[in-house]
């Protein structure tokens, strides 16, 4: 649900820390907000490429988490609506102009038959 | 305001409702139950602590008291506080009884500090638990109400469990709340606007669709449905849409909603889209006029709090426009029922 709001249309960026790469801004796709360690995974495909986990961040009200902290993360809530900062590294600069993001959020909602989360995809022009 | 006779049910809203209006920028709770209350989209008011309240469930007094201020000063009446029992919240694990117990307990304490009389829980909140909560909503004061949302229907087992305990005990604090998603008769058109957006070819939705309305129990038809899907070209994370059509749309008939009395402590008028059809206000995908008759029937007079869920897959309506529109269709339809009381 809310898979369309995922990938945020504004915000889309080069690094600020001089390393090669971005950031994108992503949101939940749940109707309430959820402790991190239920926060599986968000996984971005840029261009067509999958970005490996490692190279990848999110920032939640200014806390930056590599994935593999999410799961031990219980006392900080990514909460609903609110914009994450989904930081990562690639080999070159992005290049300037329009840019393929795609999304994947996996959430574990424990009461859910099915894996709970969801996708998005965007054409995103990087801000100059 | 559009409020329902002596003997009805009574009209109200849930925040879920507008939770696209929640995170536009400047909005705020108190600007937000304001405007509900303004639209008449009363006098219920309900919430979801984990959507409204920043910081649930450990709200200091002074956020207590902005809360209840916000509430009172709208002229709406608290009716029902959604609260969550996070059992997977641990990676490889779930939590243990105590620790489901304590989770829960906590948002007991919290939802009737802030003066709400029914608090809802998933059916992930076992009968073991809530057996044991009960003596504290006893000394709250507060009901806790399980809500029954598809794939649930009267026929699950854990439903069956649930039914025994709330007969067994027979206590005003313990029942069920029925969401309407267990009983619908059409899939949305508005699920159809999001497998569009997601890619999915319509004729993979009609084949789903198509078996969705076949009888038989939903997980029972998974198996059957990933072959159909699979033989119409869907992918496999285009399955997994497809999955969430079954598991949030149920098709039992809503004239069982009367097998979940008296144990009833609340109602969610879940809904995907009210329209002015030629005999007026209509609803596609759930049949109002049943599930009105059987509130009526059953001497219901607590609240129904509009639901509306579409906006998680289509922005083809406006929130507030389908609540007015909700609203005015049940209290025609409640209108035209004689309450039981009276007869």
């Amino acid at each position: 649900m809310f898979d369309q709001y995922i990938v945020c249309e504004e915000g889309f960026r080069a690094r600020d820390d001089g390393r090669a790469g971005g950031v994108v801004e992503v949101r939940m796709p749940y109707y309430r907000g959820l402790t991190l360690s239920m926060v599986e995974a968000v996984d971005l495909v840029l261009d067509g490429r999958p970005v490996p986990p490692a190279d990848t961040t999110l920032t939640v009200h200014g806390n930056t988490y590599a994935p593999d902290q999410l799961g031990r993360t219980t006392d900080d809530r990514w909460e609903m609506g609110e914009r994450a900062q989904l930081a990562f590294l690639t080999d070159e600069p992005l290049a300037p102009g329009e840019h393929d993001v795609a999304v994947a959020v996996r959430l574990r909602i424990s009461y859910m038959p099915v894996p709970g989360g969801g996708r998005d995809r965007k054409r995103l022009t990087l801000a100059s | 305001m559009t409020t329902t006779g002596p003997g009805l049910p009574r009209l109200g809203t849930t925040l879920f409702s507008l939770t696209l209006e929640q995170r536009r920028p400047g909005r705020d709770l108190r600007s937000l139950v304001a405007e509900v209350a303004a639209r008449d989209l009363g006098p219920g008011l309900e919430m979801v602590a984990f959507q409204s309240l920043r910081g649930w469930p450990r709200l200091d007094d002074a956020a207590v008291a902005e809360v209840r201020d916000v509430v009172e000063g709208s002229g709406l009446v608290p009716s029902c506080l959604a609260i969550n029992n996070d059992l997977g919240q641990y990676p490889g694990r779930l939590l243990s009884d105590d620790e489901s117990h304590d989770y829960v307990a906590v948002q007991l304490r919290g939802a009737a500090a802030l003066g709400f009389p029914v608090t809802r829980v998933g059916v992930e909140t076992s009968p073991a638990i809530l057996e044991r909560l009960l003596p504290l909503a006893e000394s709250l004061g507060i009901a806790v109400g399980v809500e029954i949302h598809a794939p649930l229907t009267i026929d699950a087992p854990p439903v069956a469990a649930l039914k025994e305990l709330f007969t067994r005990l027979d206590t005003p604090l313990l029942g069920f709340i029925p969401d309407m998603s267990s009983s619908m008769r059409a899939v949305p058109a508005a699920v159809h606007d999001a497998h569009r957006a997601a890619g999915i070819d319509p004729q993979v939705t009609a084949v789903a669709e198509q078996l969705w309305a076949e009888p038989g129990a939903t997980a029972e038809k998974f198996p059957e449905l990933e072959r159909r899907a699979a033989a119409a070209g869907a992918t496999p994370a285009q399955v997994g849409n497809l999955k969430m059509l079954f598991t949030m749309h149920g098709r039992m008939a809503p004239e069982r909603w009367a097998e979940f009395f008296p144990h009833v402590v609340h109602v969610h008028g879940k809904f995907y889209g009210v329209e002015q059809g030629p005999d007026g206000l209509t609803d596609p995908s759930i049949d109002w006029p049943a599930v009105a008759r059987v509130l009526v029937e059953q001497g219901y007079t607590g609240f129904i709090s509009s639901e509306y869920e579409a906006h998680a897959y289509s922005d083809r309506h406006s929130a507030f426009d389908q609540l007015r529109a909700q609203h005015d269709m049940l209290a025609g339809l409640f209108a035209a029922q004689t309450p039981v009381a009276a007869r």
